[in-house]
């Protein structure tokens, strides 16, 4: 009996341990080997925790395993895990990660069996099991192999549907798609998708080329059919431009312009603008009218600052061509008074809609505003020239309409052959000289735009007495320009200058006034280049005269901040007044001068006691300051030599001297008496 | 400034009417568009004396329709020159994946 209890007591006791060392599983087997020999309630509970932990050590370990197994995408094994675990634990958390797998090995086998479809050519039954497979997965590759089966299916209305939400790039599915679109008739669309096909296969290229003829068929029927230009011309322009089918090409204008039509209802005006951009090589009074209303709403109607600038500097050149276009006008009244008083209304609404911009300060607007100004001047020229006779009035159009249309040609002729017309030779060439090569540096010009101008002038103009004379002008403002600002390009601006004071004087006379006025050396020395070279080409008597000036004038200003001396100053001055005998700047500047170096010379002499040679300058000078110099110095000299402390003798010898040099000057002057006086009482 | 607003607005399309309207048209249209208060009565009246104003019709005449049929008529009668072709498109394999 005290066997059996040591037995029982050792063999708890192990238990115990093995708990207290959380070794369930052996502690477990000990408790029930305890618990056969004596039942006691402490036994049981400990055995209940010991088969619990038992079973959560379980359960960890297989949902490692699982999760090794998924790493591994080993799906079946991990499942059959999971569902051990669950067995034991019942937790909902392995219950879900059971579900989830099983959806996948679902999936999986859904798309394992509409994979086996497709290849056993069965594309409509894969074409489900694909549809089943992107409801679970939500893939899209799942949706694109659906449509590709529904093409091999010749599903095509359902392949389109599936296709036209789906982003394609390769070339497999881009093909399919527009097969599909192509059997569905939605040939010019077809063409868009294979136009995304990089792949230049033969194949491939004749069966794009025979879609391309269907579509034309298409396009064909449905011009007859129905009304919706819009697609008709996109689609037409398309293959036009794509195949060059040159029979659509009428076809295509015509649908434009019903569009056209449409869009100005709709007041699309920026697309109608696109559409008309395309400038062809003549135009009609209908189309002059649609660029120039097109033009006219845009400028009023756009809200971005570029879009509304590009319309307002258009404008000019098609609404005054257009208002004054002898076919249009000619619908606004058959009375010619009316006719007029309307074409003026126009003239004034679209001005208003100008100078509305610039009166907000814009700079682009205030530059529409100036071409505006040119356009409006010069096709009142070519209007009253030209307007009224049947052959020519067709020829009434502003300067870049005229460049634009290829009428400039034949304006120049015009303007030539009716010069007697402008009521002179400068309104002449400056009308021509618009619509010549030196056109566009002319609108600069007048836009005060000068290094624009200058640097678009034509590079040949080839005997053209308008571009000629658009040179010469832009030449002159630039000259003046870079006289203003210092820029140095004075002997490419005026070496060709005088070609252009033949013409008018009063550009010779703008220099000649602006020469007058300057001041400043920098400024002198540019303008005094600027006339000089004029001068070597045109001594005309007013260059002469204001270069005169100009020399005279630098030269006292070189003078006074001692960039030269006396001498050169002196040299200047006698060229001045050489050139321009009248140059009283020159002549006073000059005397004042000599008076100068007189005076220099004088003191030099008497400060050496060459008596001699200080008569002599005083003698030959003109000048009352140089004698009053020497009678004061005389005066000062006898003065001090009379106090001065020596014998009367000496004082004698030198007084008769200095009588001697006096009398030589003037024999007449009081310090002769003085001296006199002097000698007496000496004496 | 009255003038200015005319200028500005498109008074055909406020009346909704063609620029064939006569008075008796404009006038009906002027208590329409007053009834149907899509615009209000000052616009209606500026919109009214434009149209009756011959100098300001036609102007607005000019600016606010356009005729494209000159350009139109430019081009012959549209027909297919060409011989329609007959459609045979079979699908192209060389674009499979497989292939």
């Amino acid at each position: 009996m005290k066997k059996k209890n040591k037995s029982f007591e050792s063999i708890l006791a192990r238990a115990e341990k093995l708990f207290d060392r959380g070794n369930y599983l052996l502690a477990e087997k000990e408790f029930e080997k305890a618990g056969k020999i004596e039942k006691q309630n402490n036994i049981t509970e400990k055995l209940k925790i010991c088969k619990k932990e038992t079973e959560n050590l379980k359960v960890k370990d297989l949902i490692k395993r699982a999760r090794k197994y998924t790493k591994k995408k080993q799906l079946r094994n991990a499942l059959e895990c999971f569902e051990e675990a669950y067995t034991i634990s019942k937790e909902d958390s392995i219950y879900e990660r059971i579900e989830a797998l099983n959806r996948i090995l679902s999936d999986s086998d859904i798309e394992k069996a509409a994979g086996n479809a497709e290849a056993a050519g069965q594309y409509a039954k894969a074409a489900e099991l694909y549809e089943k497979a992107f409801a679970g997965s939500k893939q899209d590759a799942h949706l694109l192999k659906r449509a590709l089966c529904l093409v091999k299916a010749e599903r095509y209305e359902e392949a389109v549907s599936v296709f036209k939400d789906l982003n394609l790039f390769d070339s497999c599915s881009l093909y399919n798609y527009g097969f599909a679109l192509a059997r569905v008739g939605q040939y010019y669309k077809c063409l868009k998708v294979w136009d995304d096909i990089a792949e230049k296969d033969n194949d491939f290229l004749e069966q794009k080329e025979l879609v391309s003829s269907i579509l034309a068929d298409d396009v064909f029927d449905r011009f007859n059919s129905t009304g919706d230009f819009a697609s008709l011309y996109k689609e037409g322009k398309y293959l036009l431009d794509s195949t060059g089918r040159q029979d659509l090409a009428e076809l295509v204008e015509y649908c434009k312009y019903d569009w056209i039509k449409k869009l100005w209802t709709d007041e699309q005006y920026e697309t109608i603008w696109e559409l008309v951009f395309d400038f062809p090589a003549t135009v009609e009074p209908a189309l002059i009218a649609l660029y120039a209303k097109t033009c006219f709403k845009l400028a009023q109607k756009s809200k971005t600052y570029t879009q509304s600038h590009t319309h307002l500097s258009n404008l000019s050149m098609f609404w005054l061509t257009a208002v004054y276009n002898c076919e249009l006008s000619g619908k606004f009244s058959s009375e010619a008074k009316e006719r007029e008083n309307i074409r003026q209304k126009l003239i004034q609404m679209a001005e208003s809609l100008i100078k509305k911009e610039v009166d907000s300060e814009d700079e682009i607007a205030r530059l529409a505003l100036t071409y505006w100004n040119i356009d409006n001047k010069l096709i009142k020229y070519i209007h009253a020239l030209a307007g009224d006779r049947e052959d020519t009035a067709h020829l009434v159009c502003t300067p870049r309409f005229a460049d634009l249309f290829g009428k400039s040609a034949q304006i120049l002729r015009l303007i030539k052959e009716n010069k007697t017309f402008f009521e002179n030779t400068e309104r002449y060439l400056m009308t021509g000289c618009y619509y010549s090569t030196a056109g566009q540096s002319m609108y600069h010009l007048e836009a005060r735009q000068y290094e624009k101008a200058f640097n678009t002038l034509p590079e040949v103009i080839d005997g053209d007495e308008f571009a000629t004379y658009g040179m010469l002008k832009v030449k002159f403002f630039y000259g003046l320009y870079c006289l203003e600002s210092g820029e140095r390009q004075l002997k490419r601006c005026f070496d060709t200058v005088s070609a252009l004071f033949d013409i008018s004087s009063d550009y010779e006379k703008k220099l000649i006034e602006k020469a007058f006025e300057c001041y400043e050396l920098d400024e002198l020395n540019r303008y005094e280049e600027a006339l000089n070279i004029i001068y070597t080409k045109r001594p005309s008597r007013g260059i002469k005269e204001a270069l005169s000036l100009l020399m005279s004038k630098r030269a006292i200003a070189r003078y006074n901040v001692r960039l030269i001396n006396n001498k050169t100053l002196n040299i200047i001055l006698q060229k001045a007044l050489a050139l321009n005998p009248k140059n009283e700047h020159a002549r006073v500047s000059l005397y004042d001068t000599k008076v100068d170096c007189e005076l220099i010379a004088l003191e030099k002499a008497l400060s050496k006691h060459k008596m001699n040679k200080a008569c002599k300058i005083v003698v030959e000078s003109k000048s009352e300051k140089v004698r009053s110099c020497f009678f004061e110095f005389m005066e000062d000299t006898v003065k001090a030599l009379y106090e001065m402390d020596m014998e009367n003798e000496k004082k004698i010898f030198f007084l008769q001297d200095t009588y001697k040099w006096c009398a030589r000057v003037d024999n007449s002057h009081s310090i002769l008496h003085d001296i006199n006086g002097m000698l007496r009482f000496l004496e | 400034m009255a003038c200015a607003k005319g200028e500005k607005m498109n008074p055909y399309k406020i009346l909704n009417i063609d620029y064939h309207a006569d008075k008796r048209k404009i006038i009906v249209a002027v208590a329409l568009a007053m009834r149907e208060k899509n615009f209000s009565v000052q616009e209606v009246a500026i919109a009214q004396k434009e149209i009756m104003n011959p100098m300001t019709k036609a102007a607005h005449d000019f600016l606010q329709f356009i005729d494209v049929k000159p350009m139109q008529n430019q081009f012959a009668p549209i027909k297919q020159q060409k011989k329609k072709i007959v459609f045979d498109l079979n699908r192209l394999s060389n674009f499979d994946e497989n292939s």
